[in-house]
């Protein structure tokens, strides 16, 4: 039955509506949906609180009002959309609103406009909104209105519920501009929660007075027109709505007391609504009265005047706000004003009660929540859980202290309640405590226990974070030596505690002491409430077991409190100076030690350096040939100098053997007396400084100085000539040289001087003496016997020398090196050495030789002094020469050697004064 | 001639509390007043479209509807239907269907079929468009009542735009009124002012504004024509939704 409309002889194909979907009526509308038109044209476009026209952009109204600086779109208001503004001649923030054109359309509104605001402008009060300025641009008329900076009453009930209080704060202020307006004859006639503004401070202001009237909004049939759907939360009086023309000042009235009815219930007064106390606890019954009269159906029933009800609302809040105001000055100055009372005997007494009476689940809360506690503070979480733990713990005691019987999640209700101020103040107040420890002076002590109360206040009195420490340090200050004794002594408390049962005690007495805080806590805070009988947030203040107030025991304690601070300084102070004198004298002991030591390691590196002056090296390598008498020509051979000596003629004559002698008497021929012609050699001996001689045969001949050989044992390589070192030469010298010294006491019947141990066997070479007084001593050395051998010659040189081999037979070849050390006076003593060693005259000699040898030891030359003490004939000198020269020696550092030669000492008695002197 | 002074009487009366057409010819009662009779004339004049689509949809030819509707026509201002038909006398709309209803059930049977182009034109109708229209309609598997319902409140809407385009015609804001128009079926918050400010050479302020007030407007004769159709101004929520349930599927 239907024609089908899409076949292909219809040419247009139906069309769809872009916004619905729904196929378009062919030619009909020009095109437009009749389902979309209708959809315009049923619904309303404004909502319950919409303005009725598209508010425009800041650009725009820039462009529109250029004499201000636009900062922001704030809102659409109830009746058009308001700016943030700069006025920037007077610099000054300005709130712009500006109305919907439609409300300029209509017959005559230009000129009730103007009536109007003038009207407005007339209403200068600080509960009312001023208007600055008003007129129309480009058809929207538009006033300039004080800015305020905060929000409006619907935005603030969103944010959160108002208390009672809040409400009986605002009212007044409500009423106060109202019956300003009513005074001028002027009626809002739209008052609702959209139109009062509460700034920052809390001062309320009503805006948008009289606009309604203004706009034509009168009539409910207005509004409708304009608004459309029905369902709006509606602030009108009954009259507004049926009878317009005869509205008064009274509909306001009306209004306020809907806006009140919404504050204190949350909800609309619709149909038949419930008292206002009946819902909430807080709400004064006599607030019913109020607000029921303020919304009476019949003008004439309601309060004629809103300054009635004001007064009405103020005398209800006095009496029953006597519960402080959360504003912690006024708490304060309530509780320093009336001063109060602590009595610390009591509070403990109490809390001993208190906890004894419910012991297992006050140990357990306390327990509990202590655990976490110091759970939490080993980590980071501490900082954020331990202020809200502690105030929840505080709530607890509190609870408890006050009759009511709190469960567990009590003590953790801080994190709900106001978690942010308690963490917060727990942060703070342990940071200055931190302090207060560090200072551990008066100061200190009173930082520790001022933050004592901000907890409880936090959670309690629920008191912003900084506040509640203000009024707790406040409240602790008046009294403060009282709160020390008391915090002592919960401390000593919590010390036996920890000490008995090794810290279970303390499960005892934390409860104790939190309990008996809180008590305390009770006492000041809760006196304010307990006089009128409200307590905060309008509960009913159990009466809790009261304190004793006894003004007596306040200066008991206050001694008690002195005593034990000074105890503790004077404690504090002794304990700190023994410590201090401990240390110092640690440190002295300890600086006279190092002293000491330094003092010995300077004479060790003394020593050190005056040995390392004497550095020992090894002179040259000198070779020699040295050719026997034999061969043509006598030679002898300097060690000291490392010269070929070839004597005169007439000298070597008299080594020539006599007719008949023996060649190999030459050695036997030393027996040559002093008076004989044949002398002459001997002294030509001594002062060429000849050392050896080849006397043909392999054999060498040293004259004077010591010639010996020394094998050490298997640690030593005293027959390496490569790894000889100069300390082992002069070493195997010295035992040499004893070994001498030695022989030639026994020779003379005395005991053998004291010598060095060694651990190497000494053969010293084949020696001879002279028969004769004054002459030489006479060293055999051979191939055979050794190839090294170690000598000391006449002036003092030590050395070693090896004997190489040989093919002519009357040659010898050597090789030989000295021990040398720096010294620039060796040479000259040395020289005196030789010079002395020739005076003929004994006493002369001996004297010449004392000289030498002292000198020598000054000089440091201990070999010198050796060699000249030994040239020494007369032993009493040669001991007192020794006895000066082994004082000189120890006098330079040299000990070791001053040693060795006191031990040549011959005479026991000067040796051991030597020996004794040494060993100081 | 007596009865004109009366029937003037009887106008000026009903000047006074009569406000819409149909209301005129509710309190006339049918009594045939020269007054109730126009308004009566003028409805029909305005609304006969919905009922030519209920009857085309029923008949299989075009000829045929049109006889019909025409037959309804002349009965319909002939007879006094007012009196059968109570529970439809608040709304016009109802009331019309309802009859033609009851004629189709009725009276055709009886009805003298009016030969094309010999009938008595009661009301002028515009029959070549009417079938034009109707071929071009969509065809929906509607009921005949939605497709009266929908032809109806396209009638209505018809109206309204034309009265909008007349104002605008005498306030000199003919072509505002074009390039706004297609406004009026858009929600608020998808009218491009930008656009629409650029392309008319206006401030943006200023389309607002005519946007605005042309919306006003609309709606406003848009109740206006709707109550119209009523008798009681309360009902005119219920009447618009229910013209716009029409169009719901």
């Amino acid at each position: 039955m239907n024609q089908n409309a899409t076949d292909s002889s219809n040419p247009n194909m139906p069309k769809k509506c872009p916004q619905c979907g729904r196929s378009l009526p062919a030619d009909a509308l020009d095109g437009l949906c009749p389902a979309c038109l209708l959809a315009q044209g049923v619904s309303a476009e404004t909502g319950p609180e919409g303005t009725p026209f598209q508010p425009p952009t800041v650009e725009e109204v820039a462009r529109l009002f250029p004499q201000l600086e636009i900062q922001a779109f704030i809102g659409k208001g109830g009746m058009g959309a308001v700016y943030k503004a700069r006025q920037p001649e007077l610099d000054r923030i300005v709130a712009l609103k500006i109305l919907p054109p439609q409300a300029a359309s209509g017959p005559g509104f230009a000129e009730r406009f103007n009536r109007e605001a003038r009207a407005l402008a007339r209403l200068s009060h600080p509960n009312i909104v001023a208007v600055h300025e008003f007129g129309q641009v480009n058809g929207l008329p538009f006033f300039i209105m004080e800015f305020v900076d905060g929000l409006n009453l619907r935005q603030l009930e969103r944010t959160r519920k108002l208390s009672a209080r809040e409400a009986l704060q605002i009212v007044p202020q409500i009423c106060e501009a109202l019956q300003f307006a009513h005074d001028e004859g002027i009626v809002h006639r739209d008052i609702k929660p959209e139109n009062i503004l509460v700034d920052k401070k809390g001062r309320v202001k009503i805006a948008d007075f009289g606009i309604a009237k203004l706009m034509g909004r009168e009539t409910e049939a207005d509004l409708t027109e304009t608004k459309g759907v029905i369902g709006t939360p509606n602030y009108m009086a009954p009259e507004q709505v049926e009878k317009p023309e005869t509205v008064d000042h009274r509909a306001d009235i009306f209004a306020l007391g809907v806006v009140f009815y919404e504050m204190l219930t949350g909800e609309l007064p619709l149909g038949k609504f419930a008292p206002p106390s009946s819902g909430r606890v807080e709400v004064d019954v006599r607030l019913d009265e109020v607000v029921l009269r303020a919304l009476e159906k019949e003008p004439q029933r309601r309060y004629q005047q809103a300054s009635q009800v004001k007064t009405a609302v103020e005398t209800i809040a006095s009496a029953a706000a006597a519960a402080p105001p959360p504003d912690a000055e006024a708490l304060a100055q309530e509780i320093l004003a009336r001063d109060y009372v602590l009595d610390i005997g009591s509070c403990f007494n109490r809390a001993w009660t208190l906890v004894s009476g419910d012991f297992w689940a006050t140990i357990g809360v306390a327990a509990l929540i202590s655990l976490l506690c110091s759970a939490a503070s080993s980590t980071l979480i501490g900082i954020i859980v331990n202020g809200p733990l502690m105030g929840g713990l505080w709530l607890y005691f509190l609870k408890k202290s006050r009759g009511e019987k709190p469960g567990i999640e009590t003590a953790f209700s801080g994190f709900s309640i106001a978690f942010a101020p308690l963490m917060l103040a727990w942060l703070v107040a342990n940071l200055l405590m931190f302090l207060g420890f560090l200072c551990l002076i008066l100061p200190g002590i009173y930082l520790l226990i001022a933050w004592k109360f901000t907890l409880p206040l936090i959670a309690d009195k629920r008191l912003e974070f900084w506040p509640a420490m203000e009024l707790s340090r406040r409240i602790v200050t008046r009294h403060w030596w009282k709160f020390l004794a008391f915090g002592l002594l919960a401390f000593l408390l919590n010390l036996a505690g920890f000490l008995v049962f090794c810290g279970l005690g303390l499960f005892f007495t934390v409860p104790i002491s939190m309990a008996a805080a809180a008590y305390a806590y009770e006492d000041i805070f809760g006196v304010a409430a307990r006089t009128t009988g409200v307590g905060p947030h309008g509960t009913a203040v159990l009466p809790g077991a009261a304190a004793n107030p006894s003004g007596s025991g306040s200066g008991g304690w206050k001694v008690a409190a002195l005593i034990i601070v000074t105890v503790l300084l004077i404690l504090a102070t002794s304990i700190g100076a023994i410590l201090l004198a401990i240390g110092i004298s640690n440190m002295k002991a300890r600086d006279r030690a190092n002293h000491e030591r330094a003092v010995a390691i300077q004479q060790v590196e003394e020593a050190r350096r005056v040995a390392a002056s004497r550095q020992l090296a090894f002179g040259p390598t000198i070779e020699q040939t040295i050719q026997a008498r034999a061969a043509g020509t006598n030679q002898f051979l300097d060690l000291d100098t490392g010269t070929l000596l070839t004597p005169a003629p007439e000298i070597a004559s008299i080594l020539a053997a006599q007719p008949g002698e023996d060649e190999n008497r030459l050695w036997q021929a030393l027996d040559i007396p002093t008076d004989s012609s044949r002398f002459r050699y001997i002294a030509w001996l001594r002062e060429s400084g000849a050392d050896l001689m080849f006397a043909g045969d392999g054999k060498i001949i040293g004259f004077d100085g010591v010639f010996a050989l020394a094998h050490g044992d298997n640690s030593t390589n005293w027959n390496d000539w490569d790894s000889l070192s100069p300390e082992q030469t002069r070493e195997a010298v010295n035992v040499l040289d004893w070994f001498r010294r030695a022989t030639e006491a026994r020779s003379f019947g005395q005991p053998a001087p004291p010598g060095p141990v060694t651990g190497g066997i000494i053969n010293s070479a084949f020696q001879l003496d002279s028969q004769i007084g004054g002459g030489p001593l006479v060293n055999l050395l051979t191939r055979e016997q050794s190839e090294l051998w170690f000598f000391k010659t006449r002036e003092g040189a030590n050395g070693v020398l090896q004997i190489m081999e040989s093919n002519a037979p009357n040659t010898v070849k050597i090789r030989y090196q000295l021990v040398k050390s720096d010294s620039p006076f060796r040479e000259a003593l040395a020289a005196r050495l030789k010079a002395a060693s020739i005076i003929s005259g004994n006493t002369e000699r001996d004297a010449a030789l004392a000289r030498l040898a002292r000198d020598a030891a000054k000089a440091g030359e201990a070999e010198l002094v050796k060699a000249t003490l030994q040239e020494i004939r007369g032993t009493t000198e040669r001991d007192q020469a020794a006895l000066d020269s082994v004082r000189q020696l120890a006098r330079l550092g040299l000990k070791l050697q001053a040693v060795e030669i006191a031990k040549t000492i011959s005479s026991n008695s000067t040796r051991d004064l030597a020996l004794s002197e040494l060993a100081r | 001639m007596s009865t004109e002074p009366a029937a003037q009487t009887t106008a000026t009366r009903a000047d006074v509390f009569a406000t819409t057409h149909w209301t005129v010819v509710l309190t006339a009662g049918g009594g045939g007043s020269q007054q109730a009779d126009m308004a009566l004339e003028e409805l029909c004049r305005t609304y006969w479209y919905p009922l030519y689509v209920y009857v085309r949809r029923q008949t299989p030819t075009r000829e045929d509807a049109e006889d019909l509707t025409q037959a309804f026509f002349a009965r319909f201002l002939e007879k006094n239907y007012l009196a059968g038909l109570n529970s439809e006398r608040g709304r016009f709309r109802a009331f019309l269907l309802a009859a033609l209803k009851h004629f189709l059930a009725n009276e055709w049977d009886r009805a003298n079929r009016q030969k094309r182009g010999g009938g008595v034109a009661v009301v002028p109708l515009d029959w070549q468009n009417a079938d034009t229209r109707y071929q071009i309609d969509p065809p929906d598997n509607l009921s005949p009542d939605k497709l009266y319902d929908r032809a109806w409140a396209v009638t209505v809407l018809e109206r309204v735009l034309a009265r909008l385009r007349d104002e605008s015609a005498t306030e000199g804001k003919a072509d505002l009124f074009g390039q706004l128009k297609p406004y009026l079926s858009v929600g608020k918050s998808a009218i491009p002012y930008a656009q629409a400010a650029d392309s008319m050479k206006l401030t943006e302020g200023a389309v607002r504004v005519a946007v605005h007030r042309l919306r006003g407007r609309y709606r406003e004769l848009l109740r206006d024509e709707v109550r119209q159709t009523i008798s009681d101004p309360a009902q005119v929520e219920e009447e618009m939704r229910a013209l716009f349930t029409a169009f719901a599927d």
